[in-house]
């Protein structure tokens, strides 16, 4: 270089990584000097050039990756992505609905509704409650501790029992005194005992039906909108039930009206995706119907014995990979500086084949 | 008992070391723009830069015991990023024709991007010609231009994630930019002669 100044020093000085005696230094310099003048307009035209490289958004496959390769070591060999894309995945979300669907219907939920309002509890605050501490137990049904290979599905209710949230059946039961306590502390005392079975359903809340080729894709989607939002994700989707396959396919958040439209939009925009707003009571129907469908399929299935129980505990082993998803796609709790009241929307993910 | 807020990296990889995959998930979340775009850039491919994103987390999970809080998550993990691409680079890696162009627009939603549609292909193109240019730099070179010029770290960040001394930053970032800046001239004039690259060529020796 012919001038002899210190290139790395304009490069600093570029870069705004110059003390001030520097800065002072370089600025004398290039008043004089037509080559050094010209290699600082050159880096502002270089930086110009790489703007095109700057930030890309990664594949959502990335962390999913991540967590299958950091999980356990178990003898199920199929991943989350495979199954979920795969016929199985239509009949499994079938019967995790009616599973949850059924609960509801034997839920006394109405006199529930209503003894949170004689509590003077607003409705969705004490359901969000409700759910936080149930969510803190599901937290602990996949605490690592969880032996590898552990052959007993650890998150499968039987399906009908009609049985106290947060307690006992799994074999940490510690986990959930602490989420029986954490209830006992924020729920006003006098609380019906009858709400801690029922599921209390709140009859608006939509149902976006996501149809995709790739539901892992959009399920990450989903994810990541979360992510961007900077949402806190909490597992669990209390409003649909504890099933392990039920949390796989649905996700359940609170979100702005705002919010729920984008996200809408980003879903609708992936490749051989689509959504649908429908609702639980619509959901039910289609359901019940499909389910009618399926049902001697099932049994066929699984022999003599009773056919849900078995299901699900035959399918809870193999979906646990799926379950691994459940802490960054699971419940929202919202960030408290949030303005604009968010409601419950619950995002359903189906596959259907590709278009190609 | 709940966490009130948003969990920051700290409280996530005090998590991830008790063993808590959820949190060290929610970290991947977080953190994978940013390692993805390094690698892709590094490395110009973007199936063996998801490959490597994803071995450098995995990677770092395994290692998190030896992460040291004084510095960053995101300064630690561009530092395994980087050793998992050279590494995968060595190992033959998955080496394909096919250049960047986002192939079946996997690589999600744009940067924002605020020319008409019709500049899009032109964008497109300038984008395969400075990765193309960014390929044909040694690799130390390279580190450094996507850690300043599209990461935008500071020279602290870029000396602790490189292992150098600030003193070098500072001389390595000035070749490197000229040296790219003459790949670019290059790739351009036989592109399409006579156009465009009418910049003066600094540092002219």
């Amino acid at each position: 270089m012919s001038c002899g100044f210190d290139k790395g020093l304009l490069a600093a000085h570029y870069d705004g990584e110059t003390t001030a005696e520097e800065r002072v230094e370089v600025e004398r310099h290039l008043a004089g000097c037509p080559e050094c003048a010209r290699d600082l307009a050159s880096m502002k035209d270089l930086s110009a050039a790489l703007k095109p490289l700057s930030r890309s958004a990664a594949p959502m496959s990335i962390a999913e990756g991540v967590l299958r390769d950091i999980a356990p070591v178990r003898s199920v060999s199929r991943s989350w992505v495979g199954w979920a894309s795969s016929a199985a995945a239509a009949l499994l979300l079938a019967v995790g609905t009616f599973y949850i669907l059924d609960r509801e219907k034997s839920a006394p939920d109405r006199s529930t509704l209503a003894s949170d309002q004689k509590a003077g509890t607003p409705r969705s605050e004490s359901l969000r409650r409700q759910d936080d501490a149930e969510s803190r137990s599901h937290y602990s049904k996949e605490s690592p501790k969880a032996p590898p290979g552990d052959p007993a599905p650890p998150a499968a209710p039987a399906p009908m029992a009609e049985e106290p949230l947060g307690k006992g059946r799994d074999d940490e039961g510690r986990l959930d005194d602490h989420a029986e306590r954490d209830k006992a502390k924020e729920a006003p005392a006098a609380e019906p005992k009858s709400r801690m079975g029922a599921k209390p359903v709140a009859p608006g809340v939509p149902v976006v039906r996501v149809k995709a080729a790739d539901v892992a894709k959009a399920r990450a989607e989903v994810e990541a909108f979360l992510a961007e939002r900077e949402l806190k994700l909490t597992p669990g989707a209390p409003l649909l039930g504890r099933s392990a396959y039920v949390r796989d396919h649905y996700v359940q958040l609170d979100l702005t009206a705002e919010e729920a439209a984008l996200l809408d939009k980003r879903i609708a925009e992936l490749k051989d995706t689509s959504t649908a707003r429908t609702t639980l009571e619509l959901e039910k129907k289609r359901l019940a119907e499909e389910l009618s469908r399926l049902k001697p399929m099932n049994e066929a299935q699984e022999g003599a014995k009773p056919a849900d129980a078995d299901a699900t505990k035959d399918r809870a082993g193999e979906l646990e990979e799926g379950e691994r998803l459940r802490g960054v796609a699971g419940g929202v709790e919202r960030d408290a500086k949030r303005l604009a009241r968010p409601v419950r929307v619950i995002y359903v993910f189906e596959a259907v084949p590709a278009r190609r | 008992m709940s966490p009130p807020e948003v969990p920051g990296d700290r409280d996530l990889i005090e998590r991830a070391r008790r063993g808590d995959r959820d949190a060290f998930g929610m970290l991947v979340v977080r953190h994978q723009d940013r390692i993805y775009t390094a690698v892709l850039r590094f490395c110009g491919d973007e199936e063996d830069a998801r490959d490597i994103a994803q071995r450098a987390f995995v990677n770092a999970w395994r290692r998190l015991d030896s992460f040291k809080g004084d510095s960053a998550f995101s300064t630690w993990m561009y530092r395994i990023a980087f050793n998992e691409s050279v590494s995968f680079r060595r190992e033959g890696g998955r080496r394909r024709v096919v250049p960047l162009q986002g192939r079946d627009g996997e690589a999600g939603p744009e940067p924002a991007d605020d020319r008409r549609p019709g500049d899009r292909l032109e964008v497109e193109e300038s984008r395969r010609q400075v990765q193309e240019a960014l390929n044909q730099l040694d690799p130390e070179e390279r580190k450094i231009l996507i850690l300043k010029e599209l990461e935008d770290r500071s020279y602290d960040e870029i000396a602790e994630i490189l292992e150098i001394p600030k003193g070098t930053v500072r001389s390595r970032l000035f070749r490197a930019r000229d040296a790219l800046r003459e790949k670019l001239r290059v790739l351009l004039k036989s592109a399409e002669p006579g156009s465009v690259e009418s910049r003066p060529r600094a540092g002219g020796k």
